[in-house]
């Protein structure tokens, strides 16, 4: 059996994709102060005692954040490590309240379709018993 | 001296013709890159009067019930931080608007006035301003939560926050070289008024724009009439 090599990162089509809802982006990720007022509302993060990397704000700045920063062009490893913020760490229950009103559910989603566009997903299959 | 001029004339109008085209521009871009949707009407619960009402277990209406879900609300589970936010934000806004020599300044040049407070009672708005400040910053510094996504921006943001209103008040004062605090304190004003539609501070307009006009979980008033896209 040959192990085929993952294919390059397109980072053309990544841009593509955060381009079209560039200013809903941009604007999210600048208003945001920083607070850490939507920590308390996510329940992961709660049940993960108050570990600051289950914060909502945490989650978006380091993955939709970090795409955006690096303008779509991130490595194989940094796309694998955002997959498992935005699969791992948030379940997209929409239940989290940001004063500000930026809509955190969206934007984590957002990272899930760009992963998904690069063939970067969750593996439901972990750690499921033969 | 010439520059001393200039930040106080034409550097004055200039910042503020950018806060209102900021303003203008960032509202156009909003409208123009959102599209109209009619939200999805709330569940509401019927009252079917043929049903035979189940005995209610939780009374709804009840103080402690109230309360309760008081506590859940951000309010209530980060008391400390709302109230200074709060305070904060409401003496941020007024302060500048009632500073007696502010309004003098304004009645010279366009003969309109805000009505002023004592300077006693200024001075302590200020106070609370650079209170709440170093409160932001001690749980910045302090708080894991906080520290764990903050960035050098936002120490930048609570300077210039910070700087018109100390200046402010130390000129007011005569406290240091009076000559330098006042031109720091125009240049530090006008530098904020100009940063509000285009830097971190875009809050002030964005807050509006998501919590009323965008249509999400936490839409407040009639729920949003707008998408993005
Ligand atoms: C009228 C509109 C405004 C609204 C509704 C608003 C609302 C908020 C909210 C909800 C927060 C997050 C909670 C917090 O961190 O305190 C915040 C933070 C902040 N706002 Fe505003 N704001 C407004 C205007 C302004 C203006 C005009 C300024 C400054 C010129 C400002 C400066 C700040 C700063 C510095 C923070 C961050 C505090 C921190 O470091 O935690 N805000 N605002
Ligand atoms: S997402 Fe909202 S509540 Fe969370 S840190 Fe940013 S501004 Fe604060
Ligand atoms: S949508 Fe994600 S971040 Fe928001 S409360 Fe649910 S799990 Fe937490």
């Amino acid at each position: 059996m040959t192990i085929q090599n993952p294919p390059e990162i397109d980072s053309r089509k990544i841009r593509e994709i955060l381009w079209e809802r560039k200013k809903e982006v941009v604007v999210s990720l600048k208003s945001c102060a920083h607070c850490a007022l939507c920590a308390d509302s996510c329940f992961l993060y709660r049940c993960r005692k108050n570990d600051p990397k289950y914060m909502p704000s945490h989650k978006v700045i380091n993955s939709i954040g970090t795409i955006y920063k690096k303008k779509g062009k991130v490595t194989r490893a940094e796309l694998e490590e955002i997959r498992d913020i935005v699969w791992k760490r948030c379940v997209l229950c929409t239940r989290c309240y940001c004063p500000l009103g930026i809509d955190i559910p969206s934007l984590i989603s957002l990272a899930r379709q760009i992963c998904r566009s690069q063939g970067v997903v969750h593996d439901f299959e972990e750690g499921k018993i033969e | 001296m010439r520059i001393f001029d200039f930040i106080n004339g034409p550097m004055v109008w200039f910042s503020f013709i950018c806060f209102f085209a900021g303003t203008l521009y960032q509202v156009i871009a909003f409208y123009s890159l959102s599209k109209s949707r009619a939200r999805h009407p709330r569940y509401q619960q019927k009252t079917d009067l043929t049903r035979k009402r189940e005995p209610e277990i939780l009374d709804r209406n009840s103080l402690s019930y109230r309360f309760a879900m008081f506590r859940l609300t951000v309010f209530g589970r980060d008391p400390g931080m709302m109230l200074t936010t709060t305070i904060f934000h409401v003496t941020l806004l007024l302060t500048p608007f009632i500073v007696l020599a502010h309004n003098i300044l304004l009645d010279l040049s366009m003969g309109i006035s805000f009505p002023s407070l004592s300077e006693g009672a200024t001075d302590c708005l200020i106070l609370v301003v650079l209170a709440c400040c170093v409160f932001f910053l001690a749980r910045r510094l302090l708080v894991p939560q906080v520290r764990a996504i903050t960035t050098p921006s936002d120490f930048l943001m609570l300077l210039m926050v910070a700087a018109p209103f100390l200046t402010g008040i130390l000129a007011c004062h005569q406290i240091g070289n009076y000559d330098i605090m006042i031109s720091a304190h125009v240049v530090s004003g006008e530098i904020m008024i100009m940063a509000l539609p285009f830097t971190r501070f875009i809050h002030m307009i964005y807050f509006f724009i998501n919590r009323f006009i965008l249509i999400h979980e936490n839409t407040l008033g009639k729920g949003g009439s707008r998408v993005w896209r």
